[in-house]
């Protein structure tokens, strides 16, 4: 998302990232108990990642990403009326490039004066599995986050997801901290 | 999705389940984005999105460090 960003910023494309709660937990990235551990992680992530797009911070509670619907990786694209024109369950750079270079084109083609009406339209997109690189992060927030992954991976499969989640959480709030 | 538990310390988070539920008819393209004040990282400054996304199109990514 850095080289879009790079790519289309001089043809007046903005970027932000919105920082969101942690999606992965562990003993090294712990999740937020203060606003002030979550302005640490967003500029670590800004270091560690050498992001030059504009990093906006959510509040404690979440409200920014809760109104966006809540999805641990999400991407929009909005308009100037801040309209939603394209949004994404998922971040995949191809994706949003397609769908920018598709919006950017109807900028050009409405300034030459082509009158086009909006309709609504769905893509199912794809997105590239790279599961080394997954676990790589997992492994830097903590160990207790790849043994929590790895657990989900076994409730998902056996389909248990919501009752097991509320049991393992009453777990690990009745441990002593 | 509630304020309650947002910042979960055990994954998966008790919300997750609801909220990819609950996405496909959630803010579609065509209607108004929400509005939150957020911290502008660089300038320390609150800022609304719509006073950044009003100077064109922008792309808004959602994520964290994890």
């Amino acid at each position: 998302m850095e080289e879009l960003h790079r790519e289309y910023s001089p043809r007046q494309v903005q970027s932000v990232f919105l920082y969101i709660r942690e999606a992965h937990p562990g003993e090294d990235v712990p999740h937020h108990d203060s606003f002030q551990r979550k302005l640490d992680h967003a500029r670590k992530f800004r270091e560690q990642f050498r992001v030059r797009r504009r990093i906006l911070v959510d509040d404690l509670d979440g409200s920014g990403h809760r109104a966006f619907g809540g999805l641990p990786n999400m991407t929009y694209i909005l308009s100037s009326a801040h309209t939603v024109l394209f949004r994404s369950a998922w971040t995949d750079s191809a994706t949003v490039k397609v769908a920018l270079d598709y919006l950017l084109d109807v900028q050009a083609r409405r300034r030459e004066g082509a009158r086009l009406a909006p309709f609504y339209s769905e893509l199912l997109g794809f997105r590239w599995v790279d599961d080394a690189a997954f676990y790589r992060g997992l492994e830097q927030n903590g160990p207790k986050a790849v043994l929590e992954f790895d657990e989900a991976k076994r409730m998902w499969a056996r389909g248990e997801h919501l009752g097991s989640v509320a049991s393992r959480r009453q777990e690990a709030e009745a441990r002593p901290s | 999705m509630k304020a309650q538990g947002y910042n979960y310390s055990v994954f998966p988070p008790n919300d997750d389940v609801e909220a990819f539920a609950a996405w496909p008819e959630f803010l579609k393209a065509g209607h108004r984005a929400p509005d939150p004040q957020l911290l502008d990282l660089n300038s320390g400054a609150m800022v609304r999105l719509t006073e950044v996304t009003r100077d064109g199109l922008t792309v808004v990514e959602l994520g964290s460090l994890t």
